[in-house]
């Protein structure tokens, strides 16, 4: 297996490093470094950017029909 | 105020007709179910109103080559292109498109129940304020009832719109995931129909992954020296999905492989060229180019 070295910042302990370490591999892991990343063909990146605003504007207006109920 | 049984049911009744909602917004109605065609309905919802999403999507990926210089350049010009006429026929896109949008709608299902956990736990986690502000002033006036009830809606509507945070970066991952796999599916149907005549164990393929690719899409994908490896396109399609597996499980797919994935789709090598660095490919001649791919599988 191979050895890694931590360099510790000003603050920084050896369980926060370790914390962080871990997080980052997960990330790596799980794909989620690609969740920057872009589509290289446009009219898909541009499928994805009308997903996602649809959804976001969806769960909005639940949201508000949600605190409609509560309110009334 | 406490949140009682009968709003929250209220609630969760509004939150799985919103959702089903949003299904027939994107997906042909023939996903739903009776029922949810039902309240729909009741709800004064038309069913005919719907993008069928899947299935112009699968056309414009089956339709064009990644480098082709004429295809769409957006999402409504996507809808506007496969709206003519160009939806291919027969059992193997069907089946296809029918695959994808159950694979959505799973995805949309599992987003609503978290939705309602998350909203149900919120909901408790109030009432149980309310309860310990109770016991802290029984003789509450009713102005000072009335201030009271402002404070617990604005902390509810608080807690609600972090979720919104959250909710919001799964359906990216959903969205992400689902798009990657239904590129990837379309152009290897598209590979399979133009090599009918061909043993297509002699199709051989390659992936691009992105350049800062996670340890499995470059194990998959990439052979020592950086270049794109190459697969029969049998052996990816034979893999299956690696939907529901754990990540040691994981395998060289053609659709997503893995939640956030965005590596290129299958892309065939033209027998008697070679593939480069960046993907793109050069003529080599047929004489050495078994040997080749032999050497990069």
């Amino acid at each position: 297996m191979a050895n890694i070295k931590i360099f510790l910042e000003d603050g920084e302990t050896e369980l926060s490093a370790l914390l962080n370490l871990q997080k980052a591999l997960a990330m790596h892991d799980e794909g989620l470094v690609h969740d920057h990343d872009r589509y290289s063909d446009v009219a898909m990146e541009s499928t994805k950017n009308y997903l996602e605003a649809l959804y976001e504007e969806f769960f909005e207006d639940l949201l508000q029909d949600i605190l409609d109920i509560l309110r009334n | 105020m406490i949140i009682s049984k009968d709003t929250l049911e209220r609630i969760k009744q509004l939150i799985e007709l919103k959702y089903t909602g949003l299904l027939l917004k994107l997906l042909n109605p023939e996903v739903l179910s009776s029922q949810q065609k039902k309240d729909l309905l009741d709800s004064n919802v038309s069913l005919s109103n719907y993008y069928d999403i899947i299935r112009y999507l699968y056309t414009y990926n089956f339709n064009y080559d990644i480098d082709d210089p004429t295809k769409p350049n957006s999402f409504k010009e996507i809808i506007v292109d496969a709206i003519s006429n160009r939806t291919p026929n027969g059992d193997v896109h069907t089946s296809a498109i029918s695959y994808l949008e159950q694979s959505l709608n799973t995805a949309i299902e599992k987003l609503k129940q978290v939705v309602i956990n998350n909203i149900s736990s919120i909901f408790l986690e109030a009432n149980e304020e309310y309860r310990r502000g109770i016991l802290q002033d029984l003789d509450r006036s009713e102005t000072l009832e009335s201030v009271f009830k402002e404070k617990f809606i604005n902390q509810i509507t608080k807690k609600l719109r972090e979720t919104s945070k959250e909710v919001n970066r799964d359906w990216q991952r959903v969205v992400v995931t689902e798009l990657t796999n239904l590129i990837g599916i379309a152009h290897t149907d598209k590979i399979i129909m133009d090599n009918a005549d061909t043993d297509l164990d002699t199709v051989f393929v390659y992936r691009k992954p992105m350049s800062d690719a996670c340890r499995w899409c470059k194990e998959f994908y990439l052979t020592s020296s950086d270049t794109p490896k190459l697969y029969p396109i049998t052996e990816l399609i034979g893999n299956g999905s690696n939907y529901g597996k754990k990540n040691s499980e994981w395998l060289p797919v053609v659709g997503a492989t893995h939640p956030w994935s965005r590596t290129s789709p299958p892309i065939q090598l033209k027998p008697g060229f070679k593939v480069n660095l960046d993907g793109t490919q050069s003529f080599m001649g047929l004489k050495d180019w078994l040997d080749y791919v032999k050497n990069n599988l």
